[in-house]
C-alpha cells in the first residue's frame, strides 16, 4: 500500500479512458444508454470537486514533504482540531506498532502515504488495533467512534497523502446500475468473494472475508486501497460509477430475500448435498422407520 | 379384494350381476388371460424390514424426476444462441446470455411454479443418487448381491454410474457461470486421456471447448438417452427382484426357501404407495423452502470468469476431492504428455466402480461360496465384507470431504493448505484403520454373540465359590424376539467348511496367493469360533 | 418394534400350511389353534385354486391385536385421523392452486408457498395411506415359497441338444467360405459405428490447442472493452484481458478489434498482474517481457482449465478456486503448491506508441491450459 509517482491517482481522473464498444461483446454494457441517460452534469460536478480536493491534498503532501525536514509536523502542517486530536489518538493507541512517526516498525508497516481510506477501512471494519496477530486480521467492533476514526485518518493523510476516503451517496447508491455491479462484481470480485459475498479461503489461512457487515464506503475503500491480501482496483481500472455500482450490487444480493427460500448461506453444493443428505435422507429413513415400526399395544 | 376386519363383516361373495370393473376384467382375460399371473402378482408376498424400503426411496426420486422434468422441459430452450436478457432478474437486465440461461432464468422467476418445480427437480436429483448409495450399503452390508442376485448388483452400480452422469448433465444445462466452470473441467479430462483425449474432447463438445452448439447436444443426453438407459435399467431392477423375490433377514419362520411378510396387495401397495407420496412431500417441501442452485447469482457462462467454493453436486464431490488431493504428477516424454487430472478422474473412479461392479464374483471367488442365499447377513456376521465396507466409504468420504475443502477451510478458519494435507495423509491411513478396527467389532460381537448363546447373559450377580473364586452368574438367553435377527443357529459364513485351503494338491503361486487372499477373506472364522474364554458356570 | 410372540417360533410344517382365519370373530368362525391376525385368501371352495395359491398364512410371530382390532372407538378415531390427514391434503392442493394463479410470483414467499402447499397436498396423502396401512388394515404374516432358478438336467440336455441341432442345420462348420465372408461383413459393419461418432464434429484437432487467438501487436481489452494502458494499473493491482486485434479498416487505418467471444475468452483471457518494482524475476530468456512491474500470464489454469483469479498481492500467489493450485507470480507463475505440475504460460508484454499495452511477440510461445496427449 504504497503510493508509487505513477499510481493511477496521478493520472487525470476527468480524462474518459479509450473505450471499445465491439458489437459482439458477450456481458457487454447493453444498457449503457441507460446509464447515460442521468445527468451528465452532476456527475461531471462531482468529479471535478474531487480533482480539485484531490489535488489540494496532494499538494499538501507534497508540500508537506518538501518543507518538513524533521519532527516538527505538528507546527507545519497540522493546522486542524481534527489532526490534533488525531495525532494524540494515534501516539496513544497505533503508535506502538507503527512507530511514533508512523514510519512503521517491526511490528507492523509504514502508514506513511497509505492514505485515510487506508486508515478509515482498517479502523471502521474492528481490523486495526489488531486484536491477535494471524495470517490475517479479523473483522469485529471498531474500538473507536467515527469521528475519532476520521481524525486518525485526517492525521494519516498528512503524513505523505495517500488515497482519501471516499464519498458514497445514498443517491449514488440508489441510482447505480446494477447490472453493470453485477457484471463487474463476477469479472473482478466473485473469484475471492464468492458469487453471492459469502466468502472464500486463499493460501495457508488466509481468506476473502464475506461481505455480509460490509458499508458501501469500506467495499469501495477497498477496492482502492487493497487491504492485506486484496489486490489495488484503481480509478483507472473501475472508475467511480462502477465502484459505487459494485457496492450497489453487492448491497442488492445481500438484501433482497431469496425467491427459493432459506439461501443455505447462499454457498453452492455443499451446503445443499449436506441438506440433502441431513434433511432429504435421514427424514426419509425417519419414514422408512416409521412404517416399519409395529405399534406397541 | 373385498376384505374387512371389522367385526360382523359379511364374507365377501361374488355378485350376481357383473360391475362394470369385473366386466373390463372380464373382457381383458378373455383376450389375454389374465387371471392367473394378475393373482399371482397381486398376493406376491414381500418381506417387512424398514431397511428394505430405501432403495424406493431412490424409484420415487425418479419418478418425481421425469414428472418435474417434463414441466422444466417446456419451458427450458436448450440454445447456445447469445441473446440480452430482459426478463424480470433486475441485475441481469441487459446482458448478453445464452438463450438456456435466459429460459432458465425466466423458469425460475417469469414462469409460474417454475422455481418450485426446477428447485424440487435437483433436490430429487441430490436424493435420487444419495438414495442410491444408501441402498447399496445396505445391499452390500447385508450380502444381499449373492447369488442369485449377482446380475441385479450389476444393474445397480450402473443405475449409480448413469445416475451420477444424468446429474452432471442437469447441473450443467443452465449455462450458468458454475455449469460452464464444471464443464470446462470435465472436457479437460476428456482432453486428458492418452491417444484418444484430443479427438474425445473434440467430438463431444463439437470443437475445442467451450464447443459449438454443445447444448442441445448435452440436453439431448439428459431428457432422452440417459433417461432411457435409467428406464431400462430400473425396470431390468425392478423385474428381476420381482422374479427373484425380495431377500430377508433370518428370523422364526423365515427359511432359505420362503418369504414371510405382507402381499402386494393391499398392504404392501398402500403403505408404498404412501411412501411414495412421502417421498414427494419431502421433495417438495425442500423445493420450496431451501434455494438450490441460485444461478442467477451465479451469471452467464464466462470462460474468463469463475467464483470461489465453485463445486460439483455431491455426487461428484468425491472426484473433486481426488483431484484436489492428487499430487501434481504430470508426465512428459516422447512428445506426449499425461495430464495429472487423467489420475483422479478416470483412473480412479475406473478402478473403484470396475471393483464395486465386480464384487460379488470376487467375494464368491475368494470365499469359494457358490451357493444361492435368500437369508441375508448381519454385518458382524462376515466381518471381512463389513471392514471392507468400511474401508471403502472411509475412503470415498476422505475424498468427498476433500472435495468440499475449501468451504470447510472458510467455515472453521483452518487452513487451506491445512486441509489438502489432512486429506492427502487421511487417504492413505485413515481406511486400514476403518478396516482394522471394524474388523476386531465384528469379531467381538461375534464373541459376545457366541457366549450369550452358549453360556447365557450376564446376571450382573457375583458369587464367591468355595474355593475363594469370584465368579458371575448367567442366565440363560431368552428365546429369540421374532423377527427381530437374533443369533442364528447355523452361522452364514463366508465359506462353507473344508471348502477353501483346499488346493488339490496344487502349489503354483496363483493358487498360493488365492489361498492367501482367501485366508484374509476368512480369517475371522478362527478368531470368532474360538471358544470364549470365560470363567461363567455353564 | 417389539411384539408378542404367541406361539413358538417354527413350530412344524404343519403350522406353514394351515390357513389362518382373521382373528376378532370373522364371520366363518375361528379355527381351533393360535389365531392369526391377517387376510383370507377370497374364500371358495375351489381346491383347484388352493393349488396356484403362492403364498400361505404362517403361524409365525404372531403379534396381538391392535387396539383398532379390539375397540370399536379406536377404529373409529383412528378413521377419523386418517380422514384428517386426507382433508389436510385437499388444503394443500387447493393452497397450491389459488397460490399458483393468485399468487404473486416475483415475491419472495411465492415459491415457499407452492412448495409447502405441495408438501402438504402429498405429505397429507401419503401420511393418511401410511396410517390406513398400519392401523386399520389386517396385519398379515403371509408365506410364499421360493423355488430354485435352476432348471433340470433334463431341461437343459434337451434346450442344448435342439440349440445344437439347429446350428448343424445352419451349417456354419461346414461351409467354410459362408462362415468367413458373414464374419468378415459383421466385423465391416460393426467398423460403420465409428462414422456417426467421427461425424459429431467437422473440428478436427489439429494444432488447435497449441494456439490462441493473440498476435503481434494486439492491444489488451477488458471484459468491459476499455483498451489497457500503461499506468492504469495500481501496484498490486491486477486486470483481465482479451487481445483487441489490429486490422485494417477501409480507409487504410488500423484499427483494433477486440475478441470477446466465448472462444477467444476461452483460451486467450491473460491475467495481467502489477508487482512491486524489482521483484519479479524473470526466467531464462524472458528478460522484457514484463513493463514497469506488469507480467501478463495466461488465466487458464495448467491443470485443468478453471480461471486462475484469486490474486493475493503480498505475497504474489494466485491461486486456482477449482482444486487450489497455488502459483508464484513474480517465479514465472511456478506451480507450487497443488495439483498444478506446469507453470501457467507467460506472454511478451510491449507498450505501443499510444501508451496501450501489447503482445509484444505476438501468442504464448507454449500450448495454454491443461494437458493433452500431443503436447510435448
Amino acid at each position: 500500500m504504497t503510493a508509487s509517482p505513477d499510481a493511477p491517482e496521478a493520472a487525470d481522473p476527468a480524462a474518459e479512458p479509450a473505450v471499445a464498444r465491439p458489437a459482439s461483446v458477450r456481458g457487454r454494457l447493453v444498457s449503457a444508454t441507460a446509464r447515460r441517460s442521468r445527468p451528465a452534469s452532476a456527475r461531471r460536478r462531482r468529479r471535478s470537486s474531487t480533482l480539485v480536493l484531490s489535488l489540494a491534498l496532494m499538494a499538501t503532501g507534497v508540500l508537506w514533504t518538501v518543507l518538513a525536514p524533521s519532527g516538527s509536523a505538528q507546527d507545519s502542517a497540522a493546522d486542524s482540531a481534527a489532526v490534533r486530536e488525531g495525532r494524540a489518538l494515534y501516539l496513544q493507541g497505533c503508535s506502538t506498532c507503527h512507530g511514533l512517526n508512523a514510519a512503521g516498525t517491526v511490528s507492523g508497516p509504514s502508514l506513511i502515504g497509505v492514505g485515510e481510506a487506508a486508515v478509515d477501512f482498517q479502523m471502521s471494519t474492528g481490523r486495526m488495533p489488531l486484536a491477535k496477530p494471524g495470517a490475517q486480521a479479523e473483522r469485529k467492533e471498531p474500538s473507536y467512534s467515527q469521528v475519532q476514526i476520521d481524525q486518525i485518518a485526517a492525521y494519516i493523510q498528512t503524513l505523505g497523502g495517500g488515497i482519501e476516503k471516499p464519498e458514497v451517496s445514498e443517491e449514488a447508491l440508489a441510482d447505480a446500475d446494477l447490472m453493470f455491479g453485477g457484471e463487474l462484481y463476477r469479472a473482478n470480485c466473485a473469484q475471492c468473494h464468492q458469487a453471492a459475498g459469502e466468502g472464500a479461503p486463499l493460501t495457508y489461512g488466509k481468506y476473502a472475508p464475506a461481505l455480509t457487515n460490509a458499508t458501501p464506503e469500506q467495499i469501495v475503500e477497498a477496492m482502492r486501497v487493497g487491504p492485506e491480501s486484496m489486490p489495488v482496483f484503481a480509478e483507472s481500472q473501475i472508475d467511480e460509477e462502477g465502484a459505487t455500482a459494485v457496492a450497489a450490487y453487492i448491497l442488492h444480493m445481500r438484501d433482497t430475500p431469496s425467491p427459493g427460500g432459506h439461501k443455505l448461506g447462499s454457498y453452492g453444493p455443499v451446503p445443499e448435498g449436506l441438506l440433502a443428505w441431513l434433511v432429504g435422507i435421514g427424514g426419509l429413513l425417519g419414514v422408512c422407520l416409521w412404517i416399519g415400526a409395529r405399534q406397541k399395544v | 379384494m373385498t376384505t374387512t376386519s371389522g367385526p360382523g363383516a359379511p364374507a365377501p361373495k361374488l355378485a350376481k350381476r357383473p360391475s362394470p370393473v369385473r366386466k373390463m376384467n372380464r373382457a381383458v382375460d378373455e383376450r389375454f388371460h389374465t387371471q392367473r399371473s394378475l393373482r399371482e402378482n397381486l398376493n406376491k408376498v414381500f418381506p417387512d424390514h424398514w431397511s428394505f424400503m430405501i432403495g424406493e426411496i431412490a424409484l420415487y426420486s425418479f419418478v418425481i424426476l421425469l414428472l418435474t422434468g417434463i414441466y422444466l422441459t417446456l419451458f427450458f430452450d436448450p440454445s447456445n444462441t447469445e441473446i440480452i436478457y430482459d426478463g424480470s432478474y433486475v441485475p441481469l437486465k441487459g446482458v448478453e446470455m445464452s438463450r438456456a440461461y435466459a429460459s432458465t432464468l425466466d423458469i425460475s422467476f417469469d414462469t409460474r411454479a417454475g422455481l418450485v418445480f426446477r428447485q424440487i427437480h435437483h433436490w430429487a436429483a441430490l436424493l435420487f443418487v444419495a438414495a442410491i448409495i444408501v441402498h447399496l450399503f445396505r445391499v452390500f452390508f447385508t450380502g444381499a448381491y449373492r447369488k442369485p442376485r449377482e446380475i441385479n448388483w450389476l444393474i445397480g452400480v450402473g443405475l449409480l454410474v448413469m445416475g451420477i452422469f444424468e446429474g452432471f448433465a442437469g447441473y450443467s444445462l443452465p449455462d450458468d457461470l458454475l455449469s460452464g466452470t464444471g464443464l470446462r473441467i470435465a472436457s479437460s479430462i476428456a482432453q486428458s486421456i492418452p491417444v484418444v483425449g484430443t479427438w474425445a474432447s473434440f467430438l463431444v463438445f463439437n470443437g475445442e471447448w467451450p464447443g459449438t452448439n454443445f447444448l442441445p447436444r448435452l440436453y439431448v443426453a439428459h431428457i432422452l438417452l440417459i433417461p432411457g438407459l435409467l428406464l431400462a435399467l430400473i425396470g431390468a431392477h425392478m423385474g428381476i427382484l420381482w422374479f427373484q423375490k425380495h431377500t430377508d433377514f433370518p428370523g422364526p419362520g423365515k427359511t432359505e426357501d420362503n418369504v414371510v411378510g405382507h402381499r402386494v396387495f393391499p398392504v404392501f401397495a398402500v403403505k408404498s404407495g404412501g411412501f411414495f407420496m412421502m417421498v414427494f412431500a419431502m421433495l417438495a417441501l425442500l423445493g420450496g423452502l431451501a434455494q438450490i442452485n441460485p444461478i442467477w447469482l451465479f451469471g452467464p457462462y464466462d470462460p474468463s470468469k469463475v467464483s470461489s467454493a465453485s463445486q460439483p453436486d455431491f455426487y461428484i464431490g468425491f472426484l473433486d476431492g481426488s483431484t484436489r488431493l492428487m499430487p501434481p504428477w504430470e508426465f512428459r516424454g516422447l512428445g506426449h504428455t499425461v495430464a495429472a487430472v487423467f489420475w483422479p478422474t478416470v483412473i480412479l473412479p475406473g478402478i473403484l466402480f470396475t471393483l464395486l461392479a465386480l464384487y460379488p464374483w470376487l467375494e464368491s471367488k475368494f470365499t469359494g461360496d457358490r451357493e444361492s442365499h435368500n437369508l441375508l447377513q448381519r454385518p458382524r456376521e462376515a466381518p471381512t465384507r463389513t471392514a471392507i465396507g468400511a474401508m471403502s466409504i472411509t475412503f470415498y468420504v476422505v475424498l468427498w470431504i476433500s472435495g468440499g475443502n475449501d468451504v470447510i477451510a472458510k467455515t472453521f478458519s483452518i487452513s487451506l493448505n491445512a486441509m489438502t494435507w489432512a486429506g492427502r495423509v487421511g487417504i492413505i491411513i485413515l481406511p486400514p484403520i476403518a478396516y482394522v478396527v471394524t474388523k476386531k467389532l465384528c469379531i467381538a460381537l461375534n464373541a459376545r454373540d457366541h457366549e450369550i448363546a452358549h453360556h447365557g447373559i450376564e446376571t450382573g450377580i457375583i458369587r464367591q465359590l468355595p474355593s475363594g473364586e469370584f465368579v458371575e452368574d448367567h442366565r440363560p438367553k431368552p428365546d429369540p424376539v421374532p423377527d427381530h435377527p437374533v443369533v442364528p443357529t447355523h452361522r452364514f459364513e463366508l465359506s462353507p467348511p473344508g471348502e477353501h485351503g483346499n488346493g488339490h494338491g496344487k502349489t503354483g503361486v496363483a493358487t498360493r496367493a488365492r489361498k492367501a487372499v482367501t485366508g484374509f477373506f476368512t480369517e475371522e472364522k478362527a478368531e470368532g469360533g474360538e471358544e470364549p474364554v470365560s470363567g461363567a458356570r455353564h | 418394534m417389539s411384539e408378542q410372540d404367541e406361539t413358538p417360533a417354527g413350530g412344524g410344517g404343519s403350522v406353514f400350511d394351515r390357513v389362518k382365519r382373521p382373528a376378532g370373530g370373522g364371520s366363518d368362525g375361528g379355527s381351533g389353534g393360535p389365531e392369526v391376525l391377517g387376510t383370507p385368501p377370497a374364500p371358495t371352495d375351489s381346491t383347484q385354486l388352493e393349488e396356484h395359491t403362492a403364498w400361505r398364512h404362517a403361524g409365525v410371530a404372531h403379534r396381538a391385536p391392535r387396539a383398532e382390532d379390539v375397540d370399536r372407538r379406536a377404529e373409529r378415531r383412528a378413521e377419523r385421523l386418517i380422514a384428517f390427514w386426507f382433508t389436510a391434503s385437499v388444503i394443500g392442493t387447493l393452497g397450491f392452486i389459488v397460490a399458483n394463479f393468485v399468487g404473486d410470483k416475483h415475491k419472495a414467499y411465492y415459491t415457499p408457498v407452492l412448495g409447502t402447499a405441495l408438501g402438504l397436498a402429498v405429505g397429507g396423502l401419503g401420511i393418511g395411506m401410511i396410517l390406513w396401512a398400519k392401523r386399520l388394515m389386517p396385519h398379515e404374516q403371509a408365506v410364499q415359497e421360493r423355488h430354485s432358478f435352476k432348471s433340470t438336467d433334463e431341461e437343459t440336455a434337451v434346450f442344448e441338444e435342439e440349440v445344437a441341432l439347429g446350428f448343424h442345420d445352419m451349417g456354419l462348420g461346414r461351409h467354410k467360405l459362408l462362415r468367413r465372408s458373414l464374419l468378415g461383413a459383421g466385423a465391416v459393419l460393426g467398423g460403420l459405428t465409428v462414422v456417426p461418432l467421427l461425424n459429431l464434429t467437422n473440428a478436427k484437432p489439429g494444432k488447435k490447442l497449441d494456439h490462441t487467438h493473440w498476435v503481434k501487436g494486439a492491444r489488451m481489452v477488458t471484459g468491459e472493452g476499455r483498451f489497457v494502458k500503461l499506468g492504469e494499473i495500481a501496484i498490486g493491482g491486477i486486470e483481465t484481458v482479451f487481445p483487441a486485434v489490429p486490422i485494417t479498416n477501409a480507409s487504410g487505418e488500423t484499427e483494433f478489434e477486440p475478441l470477446l467471444d466465448l472462444h477467444a475468452k476461452a483460451d486467450s483471457a491473460t491475467i495481467l498482474v502489477r508487482l512491486e518494482p524489482g521483484i519479479n524475476k524473470p526466467r531464462q530468456g524472458r528478460d522484457g517481457w514484463d513493463v514497469d512491474g506488469l507480467v501478463a500470464y495466461s488465466k487458464i489454469c495448467s491443470h485443468a482449465g478453471c480461471p486462475v483469479s484469486l490474486y493475493e498481492q503480498q505475497t504474489h500467489h494466485l491461486l486456482c478456486p477449482c482444486h487450489q493450485s497455488v502459483f508464484d507470480v513474480p517465479d514465472g507463475c511456478r506451480a507450487i503448491f497443488g495439483p498444478a505440475s506446469r507453470s501457467l504460460p507467460q506472454l511478451a508484454l510491449g507498450v505501443d506508441d499510444e501508451g496501450y499495452l501489447i503482445a509484444r511477440d505476438g501468442d504464448y510461445t507454449e500450448p495454454i491450459g491443461p494437458a493433452f496427449w500431443e503436447r510435448s
